[in-house]
């Protein structure tokens, strides 16, 4: 059996050893590759700094934990990025863990901000089913579509930060971070065109290149692209975090990915060769 | 009755939406307005069906007695044991209810996505075969985009990135725009068929 | 015992993920042990988060509280599970037709602006930019792309000439853009794989920080 013929019956799950192999030693030693702030993560940054304090932003968390890797981050570093400039959050989503989610992101962000103060600055309105059906349900009365009460159980009235949000239209801005359907084109359609918010979305790698086209139109105004966009946030606030961390692990993977496609096609070719020789 | 009744009732629904566009701050608007709650309200009441249906499956496994019934079992068990024990909870916030989702479902769905790699690892590997020149630009579109995206790319050369983010911001746009603007009019076709009635497939099988 | 951050926790989570991972290299029992539960505990989440957001508030606030019609509403939901039942199976038809009603007024209403008419004049560019020529060169691969794509789904005209051009045009500005949404595919993937690998070094094994 020729060299090239032995690599086509290669063990699946050699390929997966060498990939664990190459992850693991990435993250056990670092090499601290450089990162570089793409425009479309610097303008959401930009978008943020640019809001007058005491502005209520709108996150919508339409995720699960499937993608937690890479939109968590990007919660935990603008809502670190705003509440250092006193802006104020609302959260909430159209995806079941919404609301578990965002608790936890409150939970690692709130130890660094001792002042702020969950009612007043951060109010986690969790899940709500309906799909997109629940975005003109809060535009038209948002108290009404959450049923009086945020993913505590507590009554909106006693909560001070949710007088001044009736609406979906009170946000100063939006921030959706979108893992599929509904996401960023729900957003778009059925809030901010018609009402003029702007909007701004942290998307998993997967739905990066459906979202080009509606940054380029403008109707999105930033774009955090996955891990990588991730990654930059935490450059961009000064907080390196697990996106940073995480980087070389991914430049390694990548690598190993096109090392496996290059050795596959290049024994294809080999083998069709060595198959027309005999 | 039975077939018309159910395609009256979305036409009427669905007008109420979309009239109301044209009477704004009248009560064709505040009518809109209520509509959207209720179908909310009724949304939630009706989010049983699928437990059922997950429940009435793994019950006719363990009472037929399959040779995995024990995993129905573990299903079972799984389904009532969250229920007895988030439900009293009162709310998905409450620190137990938390720790909970934080030492199960979350890893066990990230998990469960993060088995991918394994697949497109191996399917790099064996699968992948540039046999036409359509194959060919697409891997190349896709090397380039996986080397641009993470710092190797540019200690490789410094046009990778450059030429990563050209593909995501020209060609990808131009090519993504078109299948956005055909899905939507796609979209927008059905939801007219659904409203007058041609289309019945949500009606189809019942009674 | 319900501590955030604890070794029992880590020592859970990574047994769960561990016998997850596991299937990659064999179909095990362990595995599809740790894959029902999590459906059914998924299935019953979905419920306790409908219940505690919508199902207690209407039933025991709302409509106590002089929100008397939403009974209504509850009531067409309710109608769902009348397809158990078959002589009334098709009372669960006025349901899905109220849910699907509202929903498609939502879409005639807003995405043809939106997603049609907001793309398509975005796609409006100077064919020639005084900008410079690598401008040019982009403002035409997005209007040809753009036109390309559109033409290359129009199966019903005959594939010659201008039709033909434009087809072959978007097929090839459509094997770009797939060729980088499979990188981005790939990138996703890692990523998430990368976030586990992080869990099981770091939190549980402790040998990265």
């Amino acid at each position: 059996m020729s060299f090239w013929e032995k690599m086509e019956r290669l063990d699946r799950r050699v390929i997966y050893v060498l990939l664990i192999a190459a992850v693991a030693f990435a993250l056990i030693k670092p090499v601290g590759l450089a990162i570089t702030i793409s425009k479309e993560t610097q303008a959401t940054y930009d978008l943020f700094d640019g809001l007058p304090p005491g502005s209520i932003v709108w996150i919508g968390c339409e995720y699960g934990a499937s993608n937690i890797t890479e939109l968590q981050p990007i919660l935990t570093c603008v809502l670190r990025q705003g509440l250092a400039k006193d802006l104020r959050f609302i959260t909430g989503g159209m995806w079941a863990q919404a609301g578990n989610l965002a608790e936890s992101a409150w939970e690692d962000v709130s130890a660094d901000f001792p002042d702020k103060q969950y009612g007043i600055d951060f109010v986690n309105v969790g899940y709500r089913p309906g799909g997109e059906r629940l975005l003109p349900a809060l535009v038209a009365d948002a108290h009404e579509a959450l049923m009086g009460r945020d993913n505590r159980g507590t009554s909106l009235d006693d909560l001070p930060l949710m007088q001044e949000f009736k609406s979906l239209t009170d946000a100063a801005a939006i921030l959706v971070l979108v893992s599929g359907t509904p996401g960023e084109k729900e957003y778009i359609r059925l809030v901010t065109d018609q009402h003029g918010i702007p909007i701004v979305a942290g998307a998993v790698s997967v739905s990066v290149p459906e979202a080009m086209p509606l940054l380029n139109s403008g109707q999105l105004k930033g774009l955090v692209m996955g891990m990588a966009g991730a990654a930059e946030y935490e450059v961009l606030i000064g907080k390196p975090g697990s996106a940073v961390a995480g980087m070389d692990a991914q430049s390694f993977a990548h690598v190993l990915i096109i090392l496996f496609i290059v050795l596959g096609n290049l024994g294809h070719i080999a083998l069709g060769k060595h198959k027309k020789k005999a | 009755m039975r077939r018309n009744g159910p395609i009256i009732v979305g036409l009427i629904s669905g007008l109420v939406v979309i009239v109301a566009n044209f009477f704004v701050g009248t009560v064709m608007q505040t009518l809109r307005n209520e509509v959207t709650q209720w179908q909310l309200i009724a949304g939630a009441f009706a989010v049983l069906v699928g437990s059922i249906n997950l429940c009435r499956i793994h019950m006719t496994k363990i009472s037929r007695k399959k040779e995995d019934r024990f995993f129905s079992w573990v299903l079972l068990v799984g389904f009532f044991g969250f229920l007895l024990f988030g439900l009293p909870k009162g709310s998905s916030s409450h620190p137990q209810f938390q720790w909970v989702f934080k030492t199960s479902l979350e890893p066990m769905s990230a998990t469960m996505f993060a088995l991918l790699v394994f697949y497109i690892a191996s399917a790099a590997y064996r699968a992948f075969r540039v046999k036409t020149p359509e194959a060919t630009v697409l891997l190349l579109a896709a090397v380039i985009l996986m080397l641009g995206k993470v710092s190797v790319g540019r200690m490789i050369s410094e046009w990778i990135p450059q030429a990563s983010s050209w593909l995501l911001d020209y060609p990808n746009t131009a090519g993504m725009r078109g299948i956005t603007i055909g899905a939507a009019l796609g979209a927008v076709a059905t939801a007219f068929r659904v409203l007058i009635g041609i289309e019945r497939g949500h009606l189809g099988g019942i009674g | 015992m319900f501590v955030q951050g604890s070794a029992l926790q880590n020592w859970i989570i990574a047994i769960f993920t561990l016998a997850l991972f596991s299937v990659a290299f064999k179909e095990n029992p362990l595995y599809r042990f740790v894959e029902h539960l999590y459906v059914g505990m998924a299935a019953a989440y979905g419920i306790c988060l409908t219940w505690f957001n919508y199902g207690y508030p209407v039933l025991f606030q709302r409509i106590p509280g002089g929100k008397a019609h939403y009974i209504i509403p509850v009531i067409i939901g309710l109608m769902m599970y009348t397809r158990y039942f078959k002589p009334i199976a098709w009372l669960s038809r006025f349901t899905m037709s109220f849910l699907l009603g509202v929903g498609a007024g939502f879409v005639l209403s807003t995405t043809f602006r939106s997603l049609v008419l907001l793309q398509v004049t975005a796609t409006f560019l100077p064919l020639w930019s005084s900008q410079s020529f690598a401008q040019t060169i982009n403002n035409l691969i997005i209007v040809c792309g753009v036109a390309g794509t559109l033409i290359y789904f129009f199966f019903t005209a005959k594939r010659k000439g201008v039709i033909g051009v434009g087809a072959q045009f978007g097929k090839w500005v459509m094997m770009v853009a797939f060729g980088t949404a499979f990188g981005n595919t790939v990138m996703a993937r890692v990523s998430l794989f990368l976030g586990r690998m992080q869990f099981l070094l770091g939190d549980w094994l402790k040998i990265i920080n």
